[in-house]
Protein backbone atom coordinates (compact mmCIF):
# COMPACT_ATOMS: atom_id res chain seq x y z
CA UNK A 1 0.00 0.00 0.00
CA UNK A 2 2.50 2.74 1.35
CA UNK A 3 6.47 1.83 0.27
CA UNK A 4 9.15 4.55 1.27
CA UNK A 5 12.49 3.76 0.71
CA UNK A 6 15.35 5.59 1.94
CA UNK A 7 13.68 8.69 2.90
CA UNK A 8 16.35 11.59 3.31
CA UNK A 9 15.41 15.41 3.86
CA UNK A 10 14.96 17.81 6.70
CA UNK A 11 14.40 21.41 7.61
CA UNK A 12 16.56 24.16 6.61
CA UNK A 13 20.40 22.92 5.98
CA UNK A 14 20.73 19.52 7.80
CA UNK A 15 18.72 16.51 7.82
CA UNK A 16 16.57 15.11 10.44
CA UNK A 17 15.92 11.86 8.15
CA UNK A 18 18.67 9.61 6.80
CA UNK A 19 17.58 6.88 4.98
CA UNK A 20 14.31 5.78 5.96
CA UNK A 21 12.50 3.19 4.39
CA UNK A 22 8.88 1.96 5.57
CA UNK A 23 6.48 -0.46 4.15
CA UNK A 24 2.83 -0.50 5.21
CA UNK A 25 0.72 -3.50 3.60
CA UNK A 26 -2.60 -2.82 2.46
CA UNK A 27 -5.00 -2.59 5.28
CA UNK A 28 -2.55 -3.39 7.88
CA UNK A 29 -1.86 -1.57 10.75
CA UNK A 30 1.59 -0.52 11.84
CA UNK A 31 2.73 1.43 14.20
CA UNK A 32 5.59 3.97 14.65
CA UNK A 33 7.56 4.33 17.74
CA UNK A 34 10.31 6.39 19.13
CA UNK A 35 11.36 8.85 21.66
CA UNK A 36 10.77 12.66 21.25
CA UNK A 37 12.56 14.11 18.68
CA UNK A 38 13.34 10.71 16.97
CA UNK A 39 11.90 12.35 13.54
CA UNK A 40 8.52 10.85 13.27
CA UNK A 41 6.77 13.54 12.86
CA UNK A 42 9.35 15.20 10.19
CA UNK A 43 8.82 11.68 8.81
CA UNK A 44 5.51 12.04 8.50
CA UNK A 45 5.69 15.70 6.95
CA UNK A 46 8.19 13.42 3.89
CA UNK A 47 5.48 11.18 3.48
CA UNK A 48 2.78 13.93 2.66
CA UNK A 49 5.16 15.97 0.72
CA UNK A 50 4.52 19.03 3.34
CA UNK A 51 8.46 18.82 3.46
CA UNK A 52 10.78 18.74 0.62
CA UNK A 53 12.47 15.10 0.49
CA UNK A 54 16.42 15.49 -0.63
CA UNK A 55 16.31 12.02 -2.16
CA UNK A 56 14.33 8.23 -1.29
CA UNK A 57 11.22 6.96 -3.35
CA UNK A 58 7.48 7.00 -2.30
CA UNK A 59 4.95 4.03 -3.61
CA UNK A 60 1.45 4.58 -2.85
CA UNK A 61 -0.74 1.28 -3.96
CA UNK A 62 2.02 -0.18 -6.38
CA UNK A 63 2.45 3.68 -8.55
CA UNK A 64 5.62 6.06 -7.86
CA UNK A 65 4.41 9.49 -6.34
CA UNK A 66 8.05 10.73 -5.29
CA UNK A 67 6.93 13.97 -6.96
CA UNK A 68 3.75 14.58 -6.53
CA UNK A 69 2.80 17.28 -4.24
CA UNK A 70 0.44 17.66 -1.09
CA UNK A 71 -2.46 18.01 -2.65
CA UNK A 72 -2.46 15.16 -5.39
CA UNK A 73 -1.45 12.74 -2.50
CA UNK A 74 -4.72 13.45 -0.91
CA UNK A 75 -6.65 13.30 -4.06
CA UNK A 76 -4.62 9.51 -4.35
CA UNK A 77 -6.30 8.50 -1.08
CA UNK A 78 -3.28 9.03 1.16
CA UNK A 79 -4.28 11.33 4.55
CA UNK A 80 -2.27 12.59 7.69
CA UNK A 81 -3.70 13.84 10.90
CA UNK A 82 -1.28 15.67 11.79
CA UNK A 83 1.00 16.36 15.18
CA UNK A 84 -1.05 19.03 17.54
CA UNK A 85 -4.00 18.72 15.35
CA UNK A 86 -3.81 21.84 12.91
CA UNK A 87 -7.85 22.45 13.32
CA UNK A 88 -9.03 25.72 11.80
CA UNK A 89 -9.87 26.78 14.89
CA UNK A 90 -12.20 30.26 13.98
CA UNK A 91 -14.03 27.48 11.44
CA UNK A 92 -17.40 25.91 12.11
CA UNK A 93 -16.47 22.06 12.59
CA UNK A 94 -18.79 21.84 9.53
CA UNK A 95 -16.41 23.81 7.90
CA UNK A 96 -13.62 22.01 8.98
CA UNK A 97 -14.74 18.81 7.79
CA UNK A 98 -15.93 20.22 4.36
CA UNK A 99 -12.11 21.65 3.66
CA UNK A 100 -11.03 17.78 4.73
CA UNK A 101 -12.66 17.39 1.40
CA UNK A 102 -11.23 19.47 -0.76
CA UNK A 103 -9.76 16.45 -2.81
CA UNK A 104 -13.05 14.63 -3.21
CA UNK A 105 -15.00 15.26 -6.72
CA UNK A 106 -18.30 14.86 -6.57
CA UNK A 107 -21.58 16.22 -4.37
CA UNK A 108 -23.24 12.32 -3.31
CA UNK A 109 -20.31 11.58 -2.13
CA UNK A 110 -19.74 14.31 0.00
CA UNK A 111 -22.63 13.92 1.83
CA UNK A 112 -21.82 10.27 2.43
CA UNK A 113 -18.71 11.50 3.88
CA UNK A 114 -20.59 13.90 6.07
CA UNK A 115 -22.55 10.77 7.39
CA UNK A 116 -19.53 8.44 7.55
CA UNK A 117 -17.82 10.96 10.14
CA UNK A 118 -20.88 11.88 11.82
CA UNK A 119 -21.65 8.10 12.78
CA UNK A 120 -17.79 7.68 13.51
CA UNK A 121 -18.24 10.16 16.18
CA UNK A 122 -21.89 11.58 17.12
CA UNK A 123 -20.52 14.04 19.06
CA UNK A 124 -19.08 16.07 16.24
CA UNK A 125 -22.99 16.35 14.26
CA UNK A 126 -24.09 17.30 17.89
CA UNK A 127 -21.33 20.31 17.66
CA UNK A 128 -21.35 20.95 14.02
CA UNK A 129 -22.33 24.56 13.75
CA UNK A 130 -19.77 25.17 17.09
CA UNK A 131 -16.31 26.65 16.48
CA UNK A 132 -13.87 24.61 16.17
CA UNK A 133 -11.09 26.10 18.45
CA UNK A 134 -14.12 26.03 21.31
CA UNK A 135 -14.10 22.43 21.65
CA UNK A 136 -12.50 20.53 24.14
CA UNK A 137 -9.17 18.62 23.15
CA UNK A 138 -10.60 15.27 22.69
CA UNK A 139 -12.96 17.27 20.70
CA UNK A 140 -10.62 18.60 18.41
CA UNK A 141 -8.55 15.28 17.66
CA UNK A 142 -12.12 13.62 16.82
CA UNK A 143 -12.63 16.73 14.80
CA UNK A 144 -8.92 16.30 13.38
CA UNK A 145 -9.71 12.52 12.84
CA UNK A 146 -12.96 13.05 10.86
CA UNK A 147 -11.48 16.00 8.67
CA UNK A 148 -8.47 13.64 7.61
CA UNK A 149 -11.54 10.85 7.13
CA UNK A 150 -13.48 13.15 4.41
CA UNK A 151 -11.46 12.70 1.90
CA UNK A 152 -11.99 8.96 1.95
CA UNK A 153 -8.45 7.75 2.36
CA UNK A 154 -7.49 4.46 1.86
CA UNK A 155 -4.69 5.00 3.88
CA UNK A 156 -4.50 6.77 7.11
CA UNK A 157 -1.32 8.29 9.20
CA UNK A 158 -2.01 9.41 12.78
CA UNK A 159 1.14 11.49 14.54
CA UNK A 160 0.31 11.51 18.20
CA UNK A 161 -3.50 11.67 18.32
CA UNK A 162 -3.61 10.57 21.88
CA UNK A 163 -1.37 13.17 23.22
CA UNK A 164 -2.68 14.95 26.04
CA UNK A 165 -5.94 13.00 26.23
CA UNK A 166 -8.39 11.61 28.93
CA UNK A 167 -8.21 7.66 28.66
CA UNK A 168 -12.12 8.03 28.30
CA UNK A 169 -11.64 9.77 25.65
CA UNK A 170 -8.67 7.72 24.32
CA UNK A 171 -11.02 4.55 24.29
CA UNK A 172 -13.63 6.24 22.22
CA UNK A 173 -11.08 7.26 19.35
CA UNK A 174 -9.51 3.94 19.55
CA UNK A 175 -12.84 2.19 19.11
CA UNK A 176 -13.45 4.64 16.07
CA UNK A 177 -9.85 3.14 14.96
CA UNK A 178 -11.23 -0.85 15.20
CA UNK A 179 -13.68 0.08 13.40
CA UNK A 180 -11.98 1.93 10.09
CA UNK A 181 -9.73 -1.14 10.09
CA UNK A 182 -12.69 -3.16 10.07
CA UNK A 183 -13.93 -1.90 7.09
CA UNK A 184 -10.49 -2.42 5.68
CA UNK A 185 -8.57 1.44 6.08
CA UNK A 186 -4.59 0.49 6.38
CA UNK A 187 -3.53 2.65 9.30
CA UNK A 188 0.08 4.02 10.11
CA UNK A 189 0.18 5.37 13.46
CA UNK A 190 3.36 7.31 15.39
CA UNK A 191 3.06 6.83 19.31
CA UNK A 192 5.35 7.05 21.75
CA UNK A 193 3.60 4.97 24.15
CA UNK A 194 3.56 0.61 23.77
CA UNK A 195 0.88 -0.26 24.99
CA UNK A 196 -1.27 2.06 22.76
CA UNK A 197 0.44 1.12 20.18
CA UNK A 198 -0.23 -2.18 21.17
CA UNK A 199 -3.92 -1.74 21.25
CA UNK A 200 -4.40 -0.20 17.46
CA UNK A 201 -1.48 -2.40 16.08
CA UNK A 202 0.22 -5.88 15.06
CA UNK A 203 3.83 -4.87 13.59
CA UNK A 204 5.72 -1.66 14.62
CA UNK A 205 8.80 -0.16 13.08
CA UNK A 206 11.01 2.08 16.40
CA UNK A 207 12.88 5.12 15.21
CA UNK A 208 15.87 6.83 16.76
CA UNK A 209 18.03 10.09 15.86
CA UNK A 210 16.13 9.82 12.03
CA UNK A 211 16.68 6.37 11.07
CA UNK A 212 14.71 2.96 11.69
CA UNK A 213 16.73 0.92 14.33
CA UNK A 214 14.21 -2.00 14.69
CA UNK A 215 10.81 -3.55 13.35
CA UNK A 216 8.99 -6.15 14.92
CA UNK A 217 5.60 -7.42 15.91
CA UNK A 218 3.87 -5.97 18.42
CA UNK A 219 3.34 -8.61 20.79
CA UNK A 220 7.40 -9.45 20.61
CA UNK A 221 7.97 -5.77 21.52
CA UNK A 222 5.48 -6.00 24.72
CA UNK A 223 7.72 -8.48 25.30
CA UNK A 224 11.19 -6.70 25.51
CA UNK A 225 10.91 -4.80 28.71
CA UNK A 226 9.49 -1.09 29.13
CA UNK A 227 9.47 0.69 26.38
CA UNK A 228 11.67 3.36 27.57
CA UNK A 229 14.58 1.21 28.46
CA UNK A 230 14.12 -0.06 24.95
CA UNK A 231 14.52 3.14 23.26
CA UNK A 232 17.81 3.67 25.73
CA UNK A 233 19.79 0.70 24.93
CA UNK A 234 18.98 0.49 21.50
CA UNK A 235 20.65 4.30 21.42
CA UNK A 236 23.24 2.97 23.63
CA UNK A 237 24.56 0.27 20.92
CA UNK A 238 25.13 1.60 16.92
CA UNK A 239 21.70 1.38 14.42
CA UNK A 240 21.43 -1.91 12.91
CA UNK A 241 20.82 -1.75 9.32
CA UNK B 1 -23.33 72.62 5.49
CA UNK B 2 -24.07 71.63 2.05
CA UNK B 3 -20.32 71.96 1.10
CA UNK B 4 -19.70 69.02 3.88
CA UNK B 5 -22.63 67.12 2.43
CA UNK B 6 -21.01 67.50 -0.93
CA UNK B 7 -17.51 66.63 0.44
CA UNK B 8 -18.87 63.63 1.73
CA UNK B 9 -20.02 62.15 -1.49
CA UNK B 10 -16.44 62.80 -2.35
CA UNK B 11 -14.81 61.10 0.34
CA UNK B 12 -16.37 58.03 -0.16
CA UNK B 13 -15.75 57.84 -3.51
CA UNK B 14 -12.12 57.95 -2.92
CA UNK B 15 -12.76 55.76 0.17
CA UNK B 16 -14.03 53.58 -2.17
CA UNK B 17 -10.98 53.74 -4.63
CA UNK B 18 -8.55 53.36 -1.64
CA UNK B 19 -10.63 50.69 -0.36
CA UNK B 20 -10.54 48.56 -3.72
CA UNK B 21 -6.64 48.86 -3.47
CA UNK B 22 -6.87 47.82 0.07
CA UNK B 23 -8.78 44.71 -1.34
CA UNK B 24 -6.00 44.01 -3.84
CA UNK B 25 -3.09 44.35 -1.53
CA UNK B 26 -5.54 41.93 0.71
CA UNK B 27 -6.37 39.54 -1.73
CA UNK B 28 -2.85 38.30 -2.72
CA UNK B 29 -1.15 39.00 1.45
CA UNK B 30 -4.10 36.71 2.87
CA UNK B 31 -2.88 32.97 1.81
CA UNK B 32 1.08 34.27 0.43
CA UNK B 33 1.99 36.77 2.76
CA UNK B 34 3.27 38.44 0.08
CA UNK B 35 2.65 42.69 -0.35
CA UNK B 36 2.51 43.14 -3.83
CA UNK B 37 3.18 46.60 -4.19
CA UNK B 38 2.94 46.52 -8.08
CA UNK B 39 -0.80 46.20 -7.91
CA UNK B 40 -0.46 50.80 -8.33
CA UNK B 41 0.92 49.75 -11.85
CA UNK B 42 -1.72 47.28 -12.36
CA UNK B 43 -4.37 50.34 -11.76
CA UNK B 44 -2.77 51.78 -14.19
CA UNK B 45 -2.68 49.12 -16.18
CA UNK B 46 -6.44 48.87 -16.08
CA UNK B 47 -6.93 52.26 -16.67
CA UNK B 48 -5.62 52.26 -19.72
CA UNK B 49 -7.02 48.96 -21.29
CA UNK B 50 -10.71 50.33 -20.08
CA UNK B 51 -9.49 53.78 -22.28
CA UNK B 52 -8.66 51.84 -24.62
CA UNK B 53 -11.68 49.68 -25.01
CA UNK B 54 -14.32 52.81 -24.79
CA UNK B 55 -12.17 55.24 -26.93
CA UNK B 56 -10.46 55.45 -30.05
CA UNK B 57 -7.78 57.36 -28.87
CA UNK B 58 -5.65 54.13 -27.90
CA UNK B 59 -4.85 50.56 -27.86
CA UNK B 60 -6.71 48.35 -28.06
CA UNK B 61 -9.30 50.27 -30.33
CA UNK B 62 -12.35 49.65 -29.62
CA UNK B 63 -15.63 52.09 -29.46
CA UNK B 64 -17.50 49.42 -26.50
CA UNK B 65 -19.92 49.77 -24.33
CA UNK B 66 -18.76 50.39 -20.27
CA UNK B 67 -19.45 47.03 -19.45
CA UNK B 68 -17.66 46.05 -22.07
CA UNK B 69 -14.47 47.56 -20.49
CA UNK B 70 -15.00 46.66 -17.82
CA UNK B 71 -15.04 42.85 -18.76
CA UNK B 72 -12.22 43.85 -20.75
CA UNK B 73 -10.17 45.27 -17.39
CA UNK B 74 -11.08 41.98 -15.62
CA UNK B 75 -10.12 39.46 -17.85
CA UNK B 76 -6.99 41.27 -19.40
CA UNK B 77 -5.73 42.10 -15.83
CA UNK B 78 -6.59 38.79 -14.56
CA UNK B 79 -4.60 37.14 -16.62
CA UNK B 80 -1.72 39.34 -16.26
CA UNK B 81 -1.84 38.97 -12.78
CA UNK B 82 -1.71 34.85 -13.22
CA UNK B 83 1.08 35.26 -15.47
CA UNK B 84 3.29 37.41 -13.41
CA UNK B 85 2.60 35.03 -10.21
CA UNK B 86 3.67 32.46 -12.99
CA UNK B 87 6.51 33.83 -14.31
CA UNK B 88 8.07 35.41 -11.02
CA UNK B 89 6.55 34.23 -7.60
CA UNK B 90 6.49 31.15 -8.41
CA UNK B 91 9.95 29.90 -9.60
CA UNK B 92 10.96 31.95 -6.19
CA UNK B 93 8.92 29.68 -4.34
CA UNK B 94 9.61 26.54 -5.57
CA UNK B 95 13.66 27.08 -5.10
CA UNK B 96 12.55 27.82 -1.39
CA UNK B 97 13.65 31.03 -1.45
CA UNK B 98 12.63 33.77 1.93
CA UNK B 99 9.34 35.56 1.84
CA UNK B 100 10.92 38.73 0.62
CA UNK B 101 12.12 37.80 -2.55
CA UNK B 102 9.07 37.28 -4.04
CA UNK B 103 8.39 41.00 -2.82
CA UNK B 104 11.78 42.35 -4.13
CA UNK B 105 10.87 40.56 -7.20
CA UNK B 106 7.53 42.39 -7.63
CA UNK B 107 9.02 45.68 -7.14
CA UNK B 108 10.94 45.11 -9.89
CA UNK B 109 7.47 43.80 -12.37
CA UNK B 110 6.28 46.83 -10.65
CA UNK B 111 8.94 49.42 -13.15
CA UNK B 112 8.75 47.16 -16.20
CA UNK B 113 4.72 47.72 -16.21
CA UNK B 114 5.12 51.19 -15.56
CA UNK B 115 7.92 51.61 -18.63
CA UNK B 116 5.50 49.27 -20.35
CA UNK B 117 3.10 51.98 -20.09
CA UNK B 118 4.72 54.44 -21.53
CA UNK B 119 6.51 52.96 -24.63
CA UNK B 120 2.81 51.63 -25.60
CA UNK B 121 0.89 54.39 -24.75
CA UNK B 122 2.85 57.57 -24.55
CA UNK B 123 4.01 59.29 -21.55
CA UNK B 124 1.01 61.95 -22.05
CA UNK B 125 -2.35 61.29 -19.32
CA UNK B 126 -5.01 59.40 -21.55
CA UNK B 127 -9.19 61.49 -20.52
CA UNK B 128 -10.71 58.59 -19.92
CA UNK B 129 -14.72 59.38 -20.53
CA UNK B 130 -17.19 58.32 -17.48
CA UNK B 131 -19.87 55.95 -18.09
CA UNK B 132 -22.62 58.66 -17.22
CA UNK B 133 -21.09 61.64 -18.73
CA UNK B 134 -20.17 64.54 -16.53
CA UNK B 135 -23.87 65.05 -15.43
CA UNK B 136 -24.02 66.54 -11.54
CA UNK B 137 -26.73 64.12 -9.58
CA UNK B 138 -28.56 64.93 -6.89
CA UNK B 139 -29.89 62.35 -3.77
CA UNK B 140 -31.43 64.79 -1.18
CA UNK B 141 -28.84 66.75 0.26
CA UNK B 142 -26.09 64.31 -1.26
CA UNK B 143 -24.54 66.12 -4.36
CA UNK B 144 -22.06 64.79 -6.31
CA UNK B 145 -20.26 64.09 -10.27
CA UNK B 146 -22.26 61.35 -12.12
CA UNK B 147 -18.58 59.28 -11.28
CA UNK B 148 -18.49 59.73 -7.37
CA UNK B 149 -21.78 57.73 -7.49
CA UNK B 150 -20.70 54.78 -10.20
CA UNK B 151 -17.52 54.61 -8.12
CA UNK B 152 -19.26 53.96 -4.48
CA UNK B 153 -21.88 51.86 -6.62
CA UNK B 154 -19.54 49.24 -8.03
CA UNK B 155 -16.96 49.53 -4.88
CA UNK B 156 -20.46 48.39 -2.41
CA UNK B 157 -21.39 45.76 -5.15
CA UNK B 158 -18.07 44.33 -5.61
CA UNK B 159 -17.02 44.14 -1.87
CA UNK B 160 -20.24 42.71 -1.21
CA UNK B 161 -19.53 39.58 -3.93
CA UNK B 162 -15.83 39.60 -2.18
CA UNK B 163 -17.54 39.03 1.19
CA UNK B 164 -19.64 36.91 -0.01
CA UNK B 165 -16.78 34.66 -1.59
CA UNK B 166 -14.73 34.73 1.77
CA UNK B 167 -17.04 33.77 3.76
CA UNK B 168 -19.94 31.74 2.15
CA UNK B 169 -17.90 29.24 -0.28
CA UNK B 170 -15.73 26.12 -0.04
CA UNK B 171 -12.98 28.03 -1.99
CA UNK B 172 -13.03 31.38 -0.28
CA UNK B 173 -12.85 29.36 2.76
CA UNK B 174 -10.00 27.30 1.30
CA UNK B 175 -8.04 30.55 0.85
CA UNK B 176 -9.05 31.85 4.56
CA UNK B 177 -7.71 28.10 5.65
CA UNK B 178 -4.10 28.78 3.81
CA UNK B 179 -3.98 32.17 5.42
CA UNK B 180 -4.38 29.94 8.82
CA UNK B 181 -2.29 27.57 8.07
CA UNK B 182 -0.02 26.63 4.67
CA UNK B 183 0.40 22.96 5.91
CA UNK B 184 -2.90 22.06 7.02
CA UNK B 185 -4.66 23.28 3.88
CA UNK B 186 -1.86 21.26 2.13
CA UNK B 187 -3.13 18.29 3.90
CA UNK B 188 -6.72 18.82 3.15
CA UNK B 189 -5.90 18.43 -0.66
CA UNK B 190 -6.12 22.39 -1.41
CA UNK B 191 -3.95 22.60 -4.10
CA UNK B 192 -1.27 25.85 -3.05
CA UNK B 193 0.24 26.83 -6.09
CA UNK B 194 -3.40 27.07 -7.72
CA UNK B 195 -4.27 29.31 -4.45
CA UNK B 196 -1.59 31.71 -5.21
CA UNK B 197 -2.32 31.81 -9.08
CA UNK B 198 -5.89 32.63 -7.92
CA UNK B 199 -4.97 35.40 -5.41
CA UNK B 200 -2.64 37.27 -7.71
CA UNK B 201 -5.52 37.36 -10.65
CA UNK B 202 -8.04 37.55 -8.28
CA UNK B 203 -5.91 40.87 -6.67
CA UNK B 204 -4.67 42.10 -10.52
CA UNK B 205 -8.50 42.00 -11.58
CA UNK B 206 -9.72 44.53 -8.44
CA UNK B 207 -6.99 46.95 -8.83
CA UNK B 208 -7.30 47.09 -12.26
CA UNK B 209 -11.22 47.63 -11.69
CA UNK B 210 -10.28 50.30 -9.32
CA UNK B 211 -7.87 51.94 -11.90
CA UNK B 212 -10.98 52.32 -14.42
CA UNK B 213 -12.88 53.58 -11.94
CA UNK B 214 -10.76 56.23 -10.67
CA UNK B 215 -9.31 57.13 -14.62
CA UNK B 216 -12.29 59.75 -15.44
CA UNK B 217 -10.91 62.19 -12.46
CA UNK B 218 -7.12 61.48 -12.98
CA UNK B 219 -7.08 60.68 -16.07
CA UNK B 220 -5.05 57.68 -17.55
CA UNK B 221 -1.70 58.30 -16.62
CA UNK B 222 1.38 56.31 -16.37
CA UNK B 223 2.45 57.73 -12.97
CA UNK B 224 -1.47 57.37 -12.25
CA UNK B 225 -0.50 53.86 -9.83
CA UNK B 226 1.90 55.05 -7.17
CA UNK B 227 -0.47 57.68 -5.35
CA UNK B 228 -2.94 54.91 -5.55
CA UNK B 229 -0.49 52.01 -3.98
CA UNK B 230 0.49 54.30 -1.41
CA UNK B 231 -3.25 54.87 -0.36
CA UNK B 232 -4.28 51.78 -0.69
CA UNK B 233 -1.63 50.15 1.63
CA UNK B 234 -2.35 53.11 4.30
CA UNK B 235 -6.27 51.81 3.88
CA UNK B 236 -5.10 48.40 4.47
CA UNK B 237 -2.93 48.95 7.60
CA UNK B 238 -5.47 51.21 8.76
CA UNK B 239 -8.46 48.51 8.31
CA UNK B 240 -5.99 45.60 9.56
CA UNK B 241 -4.80 42.88 7.05
CA UNK B 242 -7.15 40.42 8.15
CA UNK B 243 -10.89 40.90 6.78
CA UNK B 244 -11.87 42.16 3.43
CA UNK B 245 -14.61 44.59 5.65
CA UNK B 246 -11.63 45.83 7.25
CA UNK B 247 -10.13 46.63 3.58
CA UNK B 248 -13.10 48.98 2.90
CA UNK B 249 -13.30 50.59 6.18
CA UNK B 250 -9.64 51.91 6.13
CA UNK B 251 -10.10 53.42 2.82
CA UNK B 252 -12.95 55.33 3.73
CA UNK B 253 -11.33 56.16 7.08
CA UNK B 254 -8.15 57.61 5.03
CA UNK B 255 -10.61 59.32 2.22
CA UNK B 256 -12.57 60.94 4.76
CA UNK B 257 -9.30 62.30 7.24
CA UNK B 258 -7.57 63.69 3.87
CA UNK B 259 -10.51 65.37 2.62
CA UNK B 260 -11.97 66.92 5.50
CA UNK B 261 -8.34 67.91 6.65
CA UNK B 262 -7.46 69.83 3.64
CA UNK B 263 -11.02 71.32 3.75
CA UNK B 264 -11.26 72.44 7.39
CA UNK B 265 -7.77 72.41 8.29
CA UNK B 266 -5.44 75.64 8.21
CA UNK B 267 -3.03 74.16 6.16
CA UNK B 268 -1.05 74.44 2.79
CA UNK B 269 -3.05 72.16 0.37
CA UNK B 270 0.62 70.86 -0.79
CA UNK B 271 0.65 69.00 2.53
CA UNK B 272 -2.05 67.21 2.12
CA UNK B 273 -0.36 64.61 0.56
CA UNK B 274 1.22 64.08 3.92
CA UNK B 275 -2.11 62.84 5.39
CA UNK B 276 -1.62 58.92 4.76
CA UNK B 277 1.85 58.96 5.43
CA UNK B 278 1.24 60.41 8.97
CA UNK B 279 -1.81 57.82 9.26
CA UNK B 280 0.60 55.29 8.24
CA UNK B 281 3.05 55.80 10.56
CA UNK B 282 0.33 56.68 13.70
CA UNK B 283 -1.44 53.16 12.74
CA UNK B 284 1.86 51.34 12.37
CA UNK B 285 3.35 52.42 16.00
CA UNK B 286 0.17 52.33 17.91
CA UNK B 287 -2.12 50.03 16.30
CA UNK B 288 -0.32 47.63 14.15
CA UNK B 289 -2.90 44.85 13.79
CA UNK B 290 -5.42 47.51 11.90
CA UNK B 291 -8.63 48.42 13.13
CA UNK B 292 -10.25 44.94 12.62
CA UNK B 293 -7.80 42.28 13.71
CA UNK B 294 -7.51 39.04 11.63
CA UNK B 295 -8.76 35.35 12.58
CA UNK B 296 -6.57 33.95 14.85
CA UNK B 297 -4.66 30.95 14.06
CA UNK B 298 -5.76 28.89 17.49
Amino acid sequence: MLEAERISGGYGGGDVLHGVSIRVGNGEAVALLGPNGAGKSTLMAALTATLPRRSGVLRLAGHDVSAAPSHALVASGLALVPEGRQIFAPFSVRDNLRLGAMALAGRSSLAERFEHVYALFPRLAQRADQRAGAMSGGEQQMLAIGRALMSRPTILLLDEPFLGLAPKIIDEILTALALLRRDGLTLLLVEQKLPIALSATTRAYVMLKGEIVLEAGCEALARRSDIHDLYFSLAAQPAQK
Amino acid sequence: MDDFLELTVSAMASGCIYGLMALAYLIVLRPTSIINFAIGEWSATGAFVGVGMLSTLAWPRFEGPYILAIVAVVVVLGLLGWAVERLTVRPLIRRGAAVTSPILALLGVLVIFRESLTLIYGADPLPSPPPFGFKRIEIGAFAGASQQFFIIAVTLSLFALVWLFFERTVWGRAFEAVALNRRAAALMGINLGRVTALAFAGGAAVAGLAGLLMSPMTSAHYMMGLPLAIQGFTALVIGGVGRVEGALLGGLILAFVEQLGARYLPIPSGLTLAFPFALLILFLLLRPTGLIAPREAR
